[in-house]
């Protein structure tokens, strides 16, 4: 498996467990996403890589992932929601991103509840009055 | 004047807003086997609400974080997970008496059982989240409510002897015909009744709808400080009806239609019309608090967009939640249970779950990341103590007390 | 002082063990054998005590006629219970039977009056003699559990 190597990003050092894990994700727009349900770290956790490089946040995690922090256990990798972390924009008390989470694959639960239940109900597109 | 007439506002909406069909249920029943010997539990259970309502409201309004996100995130899933299952679970038996409540008010306006009302209503609580804007249907439901207060009418008028009733409220023990166990049982379950969780899930997720920032602070709290005392005065006297006309009968109240009675005695057939309207608006907008709760809770541990701010499209699954809530509380009630039952569990496990919901916005609120200056203050936090201790010996107390007096009978 | 303290202990478990004994045993003498009666036409006294009130209420047209009849429909829910609680009680002594058969009857008795009063509530037209005929039989209701209630205080 192979991940396109983001860019460094400059600026502050981020505790994950503190400041990214069980944070609320919004969207461009401020549109709540997801709370960060996980994390996905390339290389290493915790000890040194053995080829000298360091670990590499790739992606925040979302959807069934939830289960395994509760219960223990290791989804599958190719059951992760993945939010790209290249789309994070800013790391406030909520984690904000810099796209609309409408292109998401991660809100399709979101998506399809709208499309085939909220959606067909009459009056659910308009503005409440 | 416009900013007086919204002050105002707010206040009389916090005190039309404070009793739903826990209050009525429990202070009437209150007052007819014990008098007012327990009115100060109500006095301490304001006070509380008070301090507990206004701290989630300025943590919310300051960090425009409502308060179950934050419980995840300080707490982590597991531990937030838990107290999610509690409050979930609580909230829908409390949006299921409410439900029932106002079947059982209906029934009272037109003899039609309640069963055949329990889809109505709750197709009618569901419109209004569906098409109703937020603040209208705050104000309504909370100005309409207010009509209760002509429970406090018709204590004047039924010119109980007041010395008495001073001389109930001051003996804190048992009428002779009741025993301890069951007096701090229902202690207990006013306790649960005046500091309902789901009221600070509804206010700090509310504070959240109506883009309440640091500014609005001050407002909230005027609502609070002054709108709770008042809703508590409504309960003391709804008690104080029962304990006028229906102590000295031996009169055991267990339904609704008998909370009325004494409004009736007092004001003949315009007030009783005036406190079914009260009823039924009280347990309306309480059905619409419990039921936004329901999907303020759970969509704010997933991190799901929710708000009656947002159309329901943009809020798929919190609308979803609450529809799906609102059909557990109609199928429990088609059972035939008496929903009077219903609302007396739901005071007690209410005060079961206390800590749960009351702890981490304590903790969040003193936490300076969130508040920056707005943190609690010593005083705050002082009396914020004292109720954690209480608010955990009544929990704990609950159970033994619900198995040791057998539920209260 | 110690020798006291040390008796004490034990004593009052004791005394906690027998008196928690005798509750689950139940039944077995004096007022507690009749305490379920007791407890049943007190429920029943306050249903018919509700009826009065609710009843005198639509008299004296302080009350609509939706309102009364859920009362008494209510009421009617809680003779219900008290008839049941009263059947399935296994009272002790003889005395305590023939009493136990009393407050069957006047429960009875209650739940036909109330009975009575809700057909009267929902019926459109009412001389003056059927509704002094439906105040005076829950009157005599409510006497008849009193004097009942009495007979099960005194045993």
């Amino acid at each position: 498996m192979t991940y396109a190597q983001d860019p460094p990003q400059a600026g502050r050092v981020l505790d994950a467990r503190l400041h990214l894990l069980d944070r609320q994700l919004l969207d461009v727009d401020d549109v709540p996403i997801t709370t960060i349900d996980d994390l996905e770290v390339l290389g290493t956790d915790g000890d040194p890589d053995p080829s000298g490089g360091h670990a590499v946040l790739t992606s925040l995690l979302t959807g069934p992932v939830l289960g395994t922090r509760l219960f223990g256990g290791r989804p599958p990798s190719s059951r992760l929601e993945r939010i790209r972390w290249s789309h994070v924009a800013d790391v406030g008390t909520a984690v904000r991103l810099g796209i609309h989470g409408e292109e998401l694959d991660a809100t399709w639960v979101e998506r399809w509840v709208r499309d085939h239940i909220i959606g067909r109900i009459p009056g659910g597109r308009h503005d409440p009055e | 004047m416009k900013r007086l007439l919204g002050v105002a506002l707010g206040v009389l909406t916090a005190i039309g807003g404070f009793l739903d069909i826990g209050d009525l249920v429990t202070n009437a029943v209150v007052g007819s086997r014990f008098g007012l010997s327990l009115a100060w539990v109500v006095v301490v259970g304001v006070v509380g609400i008070c301090l507990f309502a206004q701290m989630s409201g300025r943590v919310a309004a300051v960090s425009g974080r409502a308060t179950f996100e934050i419980i995840r995130e300080r707490l982590g899933p597991r531990a937030a997970g838990a107290n999610l299952a509690a409050s979930f679970l609580i909230n829908v038996l409390t949006l299921t008496a409410e439900v029932g409540g106002i079947a059982l008010a209906l029934q009272l306006a037109s003899s039609v059982e309640p069963r055949l009302w329990v889809p109505v209503a709750a197709l009618a609580v569901w419109f209004v989240l569906w098409r109703v804007k937020f603040s209208i249907m705050e104000n309504v439901t909370g100005l309409v409510g207010l009509t209760l207060v002509v429970f406090a009418v018709a204590l004047f008028k039924l010119g109980p002897d007041w010395g008495d009733l001073a001389q109930q409220a001051m003996t804190l023990a048992p009428t002779s015909t009741e025993t301890w166990p069951t007096y701090w049982y229902y202690a207990i379950a006013l306790f649960g009744a005046a500091m309902t969780p789901y009221e600070v899930f509804f206010f700090s997720s509310g504070a959240v709808e109506e883009k309440w920032t640091a500014k609005d602070v001050g407002q909230s709290r005027l609502n609070v400080l002054i709108g709770f005392p008042f809703g508590g005065v409504l309960s003391i006297a709804i008690a104080a009806c029962a304990a006028v006309v229906f102590l000295p009968q031996a009169i055991e109240v267990d339904s609704l239609s008998q909370i009325v009675l004494p409004v009736a005695l007092a004001g003949g057939k315009l007030a009783l019309a005036v406190v079914i309207v009260g009823i039924v608006a009280a347990t309306f907008g309480a059905a619409l608090e419990t039921s936004l709760s329901s999907g303020y809770t759970l969509a704010q541990f997933l991190g799901w967009s929710w708000g009656k701010f947002r159309r329901p499209t943009q809020a798929a699954r919190f609308h979803l939640t609450m529809i799906v809530a609102l059909l557990i509380g109609v199928a429990i009630l088609m059972t035939s249970v008496d929903p009077v039952k219903v609302t007396e569990f739901s005071v007690v496990f209410s005060a079961i779950a206390l800590p749960l919901t009351y702890l981490p916005i304590l903790v969040v609120a003193n936490d300076p990341e969130y508040m920056g200056k707005h943190v609690n203050g010593r005083a705050t936090n002082a009396l914020a103590m004292v109720y954690l201790v209480i608010i955990l010996v009544a929990s704990l107390a609950a159970i033994p007390l619900m198995i040791a007096t057998g539920a209260g009978s | 002082m110690t020798l006291v303290r040390r008796v004490a202990g034990p004593a009052a478990a004791a005394v906690a063990v027998a008196s928690l004994a005798s509750c689950s045993l139940g039944g077995a003498t004096g007022t507690e054998a009749t305490q379920p009666l007791g407890d049943a036409v007190d429920a029943a006294s306050s249903a018919v005590a509700t009826s009065q009130l609710a009843t005198d209420l639509l008299v004296r047209h302080r009350a609509t006629a939706t309102v009364v009849d859920t009362a008494l429909l209510d009421q009617i829910h809680v003779l219900d219970s008290s008839t049941f609680a009263l059947m399935t009680a296994l009272p002790g002594d003889p005395a305590a039977i023939d009493l136990r058969g009393d407050a069957i009857q006047a429960v009875a008795d209650a739940a036909a009056a109330v009975a009575d009063a809700r057909a009267w509530t929902n019926s459109a037209r009412t001389s003056p003699a059927r509704t002094a005929g439906v105040v005076g039989s829950l009157d005599d209701s409510a006497d008849a559990l009193d004097e009942v209630s009495a007979a099960i205080e005194g045993s």
